[in-house]
């Protein structure tokens, strides 16, 4: 095999170590893999994805919930880049964002009998509506207005406050310094 | 805890190295004296100015939580900053100067107090800070502009949106002219001038924005002040008679406290946190805190309430360009407080902000109820189309509206401020009327259907309100504590009265007037 053939191909297969094994996926197998969390379990990072997308379409592949997930890390205040901290909720932020999307998930059940990740497209939209008019039934959790306006924030700043976002908008990004990183 | 002694007594001990303090350290360090500033943030420079509104937020105040009540908080974090440069880092540059009428509204209109210092007084330091800094404007088109010297530097350029918007104001009969803006529109040697690229508020690094980094902080170490990042100060420290500050105790990065020695000691660690600290620092000439023996600290504290308006405009508006403090003012209601019934106060209009479609003020959060398949379409559109324009009002000082020690306590085991605010009703009052208008001259500008956003607080003032006495006031009219002549406050936490300009200008101003009056009288001050 020539080298190029050799790179070509190898591009396609990744190395990952997961639970001190080692195994060979490809692109695809890798991105539907769940990303490595600090903070967030794999049903929150569900939810954060559906929710995300039902109120900022783009917001799950633009990296809403490592997003989240990185900034609930932070070890420092000073660290965290949430808007969040713009409203008064004392640091940590976790409880706010955990309980807000524990609360999303059963109030779910409560208004249509299932859970979160199984509503359909018109049944997110009501329930996304509901969540932003504090109309959800026996929700148990910051107050839902409050939830959606700082997740939908969160969910604008990964899908329209980058660089490469500001190109997609159409409008000129024009940093003095650019970020090295979008967060 | 141990304390360590650190070697050395100053001069003059800086608390807080923002748009206060940095005026104090760079004129008494010129003068001479040994200059020591404590910074309770981190360290940083113009490089660390990323043009992001994500990384903008690390510029925002992290120390200690604020607890906030009342039915208009003052929004802390967003209104205070955190860092070498403190919040005038972060600061929009819109520089107008207060009115005649506000520094006498207890005699004109019966509300509130007088400033122990009348507007002529204060003139001289204004425009000696102006030709300091640099403030572009044009000085014939403010007609409603008190007397001061014409600005050095010409007016910044008006673009799309500000026209836009200037038509409505015109076909309303009203005026606007270019915002006095601390933000140069010509260069210098070591300043650009601005690209109008519209990220103020994440910090300007090029130096066409006065912060700081670029000013006053800039000089003072020219000089040779010292400054200590991550150095909170936990209490200052008083003689055994109690009438004069000998230094401060702090906590520096490695969690360490400190004792230092000064001869004066200025704090200037903004609104909340300088009466914080003085209530902190009681001792038995003292019982209830620093300067507090008529229980005047933390009283009177202000913030500005603010709306803002938006629209869509037919023709194309460029939103993301300019300067987030705006493009023009309009202050044709600024000069009777009483112009309508019911509410009293001032107000003015900053118009043509730029914005970006993300963060708190961005384009997308000014429609919070857009989402989902709509969401797209409406940023595509408003990216390009929208306007807006910021009222600011009046706040009417009330005693209620107070910083107090918290029973909660901070991760040094000092109890957390507790900042309550409620609005007045006169005040809300205005701020309904400042709407219909602000929607009016939208409707007059081609907008089919503005919108007005919530209120929010905009600026931190009060809490430590100097005046002529004792009994009405905690410092004189140079910012010198009643009774402990060698410590002195500055910053906004001074004003009597908000007004409804932009804080900074004055600040610079008071703090200018206080430092001259400081080494004017330095031997009886410190003796």
């Amino acid at each position: 095999m020539k080298r190029r053939e050799f790179v070509k191909k190898s591009s396609l297969f990744l190395g990952f170590a997961v639970t001190s094994q080692s195994l060979l996926i490809n692109q695809n197998d890798a991105y539907a893999l769940p990303a490595p969390m600090q903070v967030l379990g794999i049903q929150e990072t569900r939810i954060i994805d559906i929710l995300g997308e039902a109120i900022v379409p783009g917001a799950k592949s633009s990296g809403l919930s490592q997003y989240l997930d990185q900034q609930l890390s932070q070890k420092r205040d000073s660290d965290c880049l949430l808007m969040i901290r713009y409203l008064g909720v004392p640091s940590p932020f976790n409880s706010f964002y955990l309980s807000g999307l524990s609360a999303v998930d059963k109030s779910s059940g409560i208004k249509f009998g299932k859970s979160f990740d199984q509503l359909n497209e018109q049944e997110l939209e009501e329930f996304v509506e509901l969540m932003a008019k504090d109309s959800l039934p026996d929700w148990k959790g910051p107050p839902s207005s409050f939830f959606y306006f700082v997740f939908r924030s969160d969910a604008i700043d990964v899908t329209y406050g980058t660089q490469d976002s500001f190109r997609e908008l159409g409008i000129p990004y024009m940093a003095h310094i650019i970020p090295t990183k979008n967060w | 805890m141990s304390k360590i002694q650190r070697s050395g007594k100053v001069d003059v001990l800086v608390i807080g190295s923002g748009a206060a303090g940095s005026v104090f350290a760079a004129k008494a360090a010129k003068a001479g004296k040994r200059v020591l500033i404590l910074e309770a943030g981190p360290e940083r420079d113009l490089n660390s100015l990323t043009s992001s509104q994500i990384w903008a937020r690390k510029l925002k105040w992290s120390g200690s939580f604020v607890e906030e009540r009342g039915n208009h908080k003052v929004g802390n974090v967003f209104n205070s900053g955190y860092g070498t440069g403190g919040s005038a880092i972060h600061h929009y540059g819109v520089w107008p100067r207060l009115h005649e009428n506000d520094f006498n509204t207890k005699s004109l209109y019966g509300v509130g107090s007088n400033w122990p210092i009348d507007y002529p007084e204060l003139q001289q330091y204004y425009d000696q800070i102006q030709d300091e800094v640099g403030i572009s404007g044009d000085h014939k088109q403010e007609k409603w502009r008190p007397k001061g010297n014409p600005y050095p530097m010409p007016p910044l350029p008006v673009l799309r949106q500000g026209r836009a918007i200037a038509k409505g104001f015109s076909a309303q009969g009203l005026h606007t002219a270019p915002i006095p803006m601390a933000v140069r529109s010509t260069p210098t040697t070591d300043r650009q001038a601005c690209l109008l690229d519209g990220w103020c508020d994440a910090g300007c690094p090029n130096g066409a924005l006065a912060n700081p980094l670029v000013t006053y902080l800039a000089e003072a170490k020219n000089h040779g002040s010292e400054i200590i990042h991550q150095a909170t100060v936990s209490k200052i420290l008083c003689n055994d008679k109690g009438n004069k500050v000998i230094g401060v105790e702090y906590i520096d990065a490695l969690g360490q406290l400190k004792v230092q020695h000064a001869d004066s000691v200025i704090l200037a660690a903004f609104a909340v946190q300088s009466p914080r600290l003085l209530l902190l620092s009681s001792n038995k000439h003292h019982p209830n805190g620093l300067g507090n023996n008529h229980d005047l600290v933390g009283r009177y504290f202000m913030t500005h309430p603010t709306h803002s308006i938006w629209g869509l405009f037919p023709e194309e508006t460029m939103p993301h360009m300019g300067l987030n403090g705006g493009q023009l003012i309009n202050q044709d209601n600024y000069d009777n407080k009483h112009h309508k019934n019911n509410s009293y106060g001032s107000y003015q209009w900053l118009i043509g902000n730029a914005v970006k479609p993300n963060d708190l003020l961005g384009i997308a959060n000014s429609r919070p109820d857009i989402f989902g398949k709509k969401l797209k379409p409406f940023l595509n559109h408003a990216t390009k189309h929208i306007g807006n324009m910021v009222g600011i009002c009046d706040d009417i000082p009330q005693a209620e509206n107070r910083v107090t020690l918290s029973s909660n306590k901070d991760k040094h085991g000092l109890p957390l401020a507790e900042v309550t605010h409620n609005i007045h009703s006169r005040t809300e009052t205005l701020t309904q009327q400042m709407i219909q208008e602000g929607l009016s001259v939208f409707k007059s500008a081609g907008v089919k259907e503005p919108w007005a956003g919530p209120r929010a607080g905009m600026h931190l003032m009060g809490g430590t309100k100097m005046g002529d006495a004792p009994e009405n006031s905690v410092t004189n009219q140079f910012g010198q504590v009643h009774g402990v002549d060698n410590l002195f406050i500055a910053g906004p936490g001074l004003f009597p009265t908000s007004g409804a300009v932009n804080p900074t200008y004055t600040v610079h101003a008071l703090s200018l007037m206080a430092v001259e009056h400081m080494l004017k009288h330095w031997e009886s001050i410190v003796a």
